[in-house]
């Protein structure tokens, strides 16, 4: 803890406080999450066991908050992350104008950059929603906040909690009460966050549990044996315990009208009822969405909005090397006669 | 992937020599710090040599399994793996004088079973204990921070099991001449647990440990898998290649079998000498350790409180 120099609070998560600080010896500035084992009769809390199993196994990538380190700080479990400047669901709240295509192109392809990387190394996140996906200073998407993520394993027959993801964000098996599920939890949640940029308002906003699956239902249709195969021989615990009316699927045209052709049938390729049906993230980086124009935006071209919690002063400083195209060149040079006296002239 | 894993990048280690001489440097930082002028005959007398606190390893590693499987609710293997793969790692780097086998075996077992999302509260785990109860779980909550920082926080352990049920399949559809593969399971089984006593789980991959369980386990019904291990495990490997993992197989067999079981007599006599060269700042017994945990609870509301309010305080003006 002596290493860092504490800059501000960053915020107050479920598992604890998150602090701004800078790293003494190298300069950066660095997110310090402090997870307190204290009131924890259990000892180190799973959310925070998981977090550290994720984080130390997968190599660095772009797309994933990276973790610097984790010490151990009186009765405290300190994680050190790279510091993010804001996220996701920051910018969607905060840009003035709607993000453009080419902006939410290039918001997706770093999410599913990310999401494949994870799950090529047999995690499953669990928790995605626009909050943990935080916007670096440069723009960049990464993923964070690994406190549900899993290690999964391909075997079938292992139990997992359904109390898991953000209600928005959760799939519908997940909604039925499912105990055994897949990564295909996380592409439903890319689903959600993709209509979500493209709307500039979350598409499933469920008050309530129950009125999440009718959302979810309103638009995908009443799952039946056609649209959901298998699903009367999946474990879904609470499906008996509540039913609806057989009601047709509405368009998704209706629900995103102003996304394009190709935005449409990315989206209807994660959000369907079958798990093993929607698009990997692998697959979906191959989607022709990304190879049609508008292109991708280059990261320098995204929004990044500032903390709330920031004010003018730290502001101005961010803004300091900003360049105004009206201004003409001469006037942010310095006049050469200014310096001409004090050059030392060699020969 | 294991390949990628932290166990592949930082838990494996060439062969016993180089674990041997991990061991050997742990015990002689120990020593170095704690002599305090002692003649190298006393140093002899009073501390543990490195071959006694391999003996206390080991048999700790016994009692450890036992412990794990007689634990109530039945735990899975894989935590029984992990708890040892745990406590191996632990001693590769630490002296047995430095943190008391007795504390870190049991805080390796209930980590292991977090790790393993083999959720058991700490009332019940220390239910399979006798003795003071209380005590037992004040000491595994005490010592689990150190424990995962002496990990280095790489909490993933990859077991030989899945590894051989992986094989037991992989005979079923590609080996037919082998009309019952289950008839040697019993065998692969005893040859897995008995690796878990050995060093296997620091010198190989679970891979190798799970070949060399399915080569030796059917050695003992007199089948010979060399046929199989050659032409469809190692289809793709060049000459030198194949020939390379058939020693490491061999290498597993010999490490494992070499595990000697440690006498009560041998054991005992090291307990006692531990008793007295251990390091009582980390004996939850002791008078220094109970101060330093106090002094702990003090310190442990810090600067960033105050930093805090002063930071808000700036932004409101």
């Amino acid at each position: 803890m002596d290493q860092y120099n504490i800059l501000g609070r960053i915020g107050e998560g479920a598992h604890g406080i998150v602090l701004k600080a800078k790293h003494i010896e190298s300069g950066e500035v660095v997110a310090l999450k402090k997870v307190p084992l204290r009131n924890h009769e259990e000892g180190i809390p799973n959310t925070a066991l998981r977090e550290i199993k994720a984080l130390q196994e997968i190599e660095s990538n772009p797309y994933v908050v990276r973790l610097r380190e984790v010490f151990p700080h009186g009765t405290v479990i300190v994680f050190v992350f790279e510091f993010m400047l804001s996220d996701l669901s920051e910018v969607i709240r905060k840009v003035e104008k709607p993000l453009t295509e080419a902006q939410v192109k290039s918001y997706m392809l770093m999410l599913l950059k990310g999401i494949a990387f994870c799950h090529e190394n047999n995690i499953m996140h669990r928790d995605l929603k626009p909050a943990n996906l935080l916007i670096s200073a440069t723009g960049h998407l990464k993923i964070a906040d690994f406190g549900l993520a899993r290690v999964f394993q391909n075997e079938g027959d292992r139990q997992y909690s359904h109390q898991v993801a953000t209600r928005w964000y959760r799939a519908p098996e997940l909604l039925y009460g499912a105990r055994k599920y897949d990564e295909g939890v996380d592409m439903w949640a890319v689903g959600c966050i993709f209509g979500e940029l493209l709307n500039n308002s979350p598409i499933f906003p469920g008050e309530s549990d129950i009125e999440q699956l009718c959302l979810v239902i309103r638009m995908l249709g009443t799952p039946n044996e056609k649209t959901w195969p298998g699903m009367s021989k999946l474990d879904l615990p609470d499906y008996h315990k509540i039913s609806f009316p057989d009601q047709p699927p509405i368009p998704l045209e209706e629900i995103v009208p102003d996304a394009s052709e190709e935005a449409l049938a990315l989206l209807k390729q994660f959000l369907v009822y079958p798990s093993k049906q929607r698009i990997s993230a692998k697959k979906a980086l191959l989607h022709p969405y990304f190879f049609t124009e508008p292109l991708p935006a280059h990261h320098s071209e995204l929004p990044i909005p500032q903390r709330s919690s920031r004010r003018s002063g730290l502001q101005l400083k961010h803004q300091a090397h900003e360049y105004n195209l009206d201004t003409p060149i001469g006037d942010s040079l310095v006049d050469p006669d200014l310096l001409a006296p004090h050059v030392i002239k060699l020969n | 992937m294991f390949a990628n894993s932290s166990q592949h990048k930082y838990w494996l280690f060439s062969g016993e020599t180089e674990l041997a001489k991990h061991r050997a440097e742990a015990n002689k930082t120990y020593i170095e710090h704690y002599r305090q002028g002692q003649t190298d005959e006393e140093v002899a007398k009073f501390f543990l040599t490195p071959a006694e606190e391999r003996i206390l390893g080991r048999q700790y590693e016994v009692v450890l399994r036992k412990f794990c499987s007689e634990f109530q609710p039945p735990m899975p293997k894989c935590v029984i793996g992990t708890s040892l793969a745990f406590f191996k790692r632990f001693y590769v780097f630490n002296s047995t004088m430095d943190y008391h086998p007795k504390d870190i075996m049991l805080t390796c077992v209930y980590l292991a079973c977090k790790v393993e999302e083999f959720y058991v509260p700490i009332g019940q785990f220390v239910k399979n204990l006798r003795g003071d109860r209380e005590k037992f779980a004040d000491a595994i909550l005490s010592f689990e921070l150190t424990l995962m920082g002496k990990l280095n926080y790489q909490l993933t352990v990859h077991n030989p099991f899945r590894a051989m049920e992986g094989f037991m399949i992989d005979l079923k559809t590609r080996h037919q001449e082998l009309h019952n593969p289950e008839k040697i399971r019993k065998y692969v089984e005893e040859f897995l647990d008995r690796s878990l006593l050995s060093d296997a789980c620091l010198i190989f991959s679970p891979s190798q440990i799970a070949l060399a369980a399915i080569k030796f386990g059917a050695a003992k019904e007199s089948i010979s898998l060399d046929g199989y291990i050659k032409t469809v495990v190692l289809r793709l490997a060049s000459d030198k290649e194949a020939e390379n993992t058939l020693y490491q197989l061999r290498r597993v067999k010999a490490i494992v079998k070499s595990f000697e079981p440690t006498t009560r007599e041998q054991a005992q006599a090291v307990q006692k000498k531990l008793d007295r060269c251990r390091n009582q700042e980390n004996n939850p017994d002791s008078d220094i350790y109970k101060q330093k945990a106090i002094d702990k609870l003090n310190a442990e509301d810090d600067i960033p409180a105050v930093k805090r309010t002063k930071i808000s305080q700036d932004n409101g003006s």
